[in-house]
């Protein structure tokens, strides 16, 4: 896909805590359940990387990690913030309303990808294992349409097809800003002539977004939309 | 009170059926994100309590059930009994 960033536990090693973290991302970190502090540590050094290697390098902007905060709260738009870089106020001020960002992590991996709001629209991406969901679950999200393409796949594919299509709708919601706030089964993802891109339609209506996909070391699923007009995202979102 | 702390009960178990979570951690303040593993374990949550509850989800709630307690807090006003 080339569009994201991905990260896996061994690149940590690279770097000391305060060299990617601020202090008060420290402090958030601190707070986290021991358990998810690792996943959510390389969320953020996916998106920080993302940010410097395809925002800030291109604009010949050099920062270390700390200088960037990714500020996310449950059920709300991940935002970032740049401090101490060799712009002034005003640009630093421009880049962070210029440009969107959508994080994704699970156990050992962290995806992340960035977007320039006018020009691509918003951004989001998921990362899952491929594993088995439960039927029902499957059922429960999957529309009756790709419910048939799910049924029609071979018995070995369809835990890949099934975690495939969560992540296109995760990923979809996510760029819209909006979560589970609507029901996965009023999104469906439509394949076309790419197979690893898909188009959306959303209680029936098609809309502008197109979401992609790909099989990430042979055992993750990344996906990530982008939703292109404001006109879409505001219908939807109100 | 006797309500909240039924519905605790029912909760705790809702989570260790459906997600093996340990009850002792299924406690008030517990974050619902703190508690599964992922964006499909929450989903499957939301449907063992639409099951459980025989209750249709208002999806623009979701976003504001942060923790174990907004979940006793929702079923409360939403469920009878």
């Amino acid at each position: 896909m080339g569009m994201y960033t991905f990260v896996t536990d061994k690149d940590l090693i690279n770097y000391t805590l305060s060299e990617i973290l601020g202090a008060s991302e420290i402090d958030r970190y601190d707070a986290l359940l021991p358990a998810k502090q690792q996943s959510w540590l390389l969320g953020r050094l996916a998106a920080k990387q993302a940010l410097i290697e395809r925002v800030l390098e291109q604009l010949n902007v050099q920062i270390p990690l700390k200088h960037l905060t990714i500020i996310s709260g449950e059920g709300v738009r991940p935002s970032f913030r740049i401090a101490g870089a060799s712009i002034s106020e005003a640009d630093m001020r421009n880049i962070e309303q210029s440009f969107n960002i959508s994080l994704s992590h699970h156990g050992t991996i962290a995806v992340a990808s960035s977007a320039h709001t006018c020009h691509d629209g918003y951004v989001g991406v998921d990362v899952e294992p491929v594993r088995v969901i439960r039927e029902e679950t499957i059922y429960a999200f999957l529309t009756p349409h790709e419910l048939k393409t799910y049924q029609m796949a071979a018995k070995e594919e369809q835990s890949r097809l099934a975690t495939m299509y969560w992540c296109l709708k995760e990923s979809y919601l996510k760029a819209l800003g909006v979560g589970l706030r609507i029901h996965p089964r009023r999104v469906e993802m439509r394949s076309g002539t790419i197979p690893q891109v898909f188009g959306v339609m959303l209680d029936g209506r098609t809309m502008g977004s197109v979401v992609r996909w790909e099989l990430l070391k042979n055992k993750y699923i990344v996906t990530r939309a982008l939703v292109p007009s404001y006109a879409e995202r505001r219908e939807i979102a109100h | 009170m006797q309500k909240e702390e039924k519905l605790l009960t029912e909760i705790q178990d809702i989570l260790n059926k459906t997600l093996g979570i340990a009850k002792d951690k299924v406690v008030p303040q517990a974050k619902l994100i703190d508690l599964v593993e992922d964006s499909i374990q929450l989903f499957e949550l939301l449907l063992a309590f639409e099951k459980a509850y025989a209750l249709e989800t208002v999806y623009d709630d979701v976003v504001r059930i942060q923790t174990v307690q907004d979940v006793v807090k929702y079923l409360e006003k939403h469920t009878n009994g």
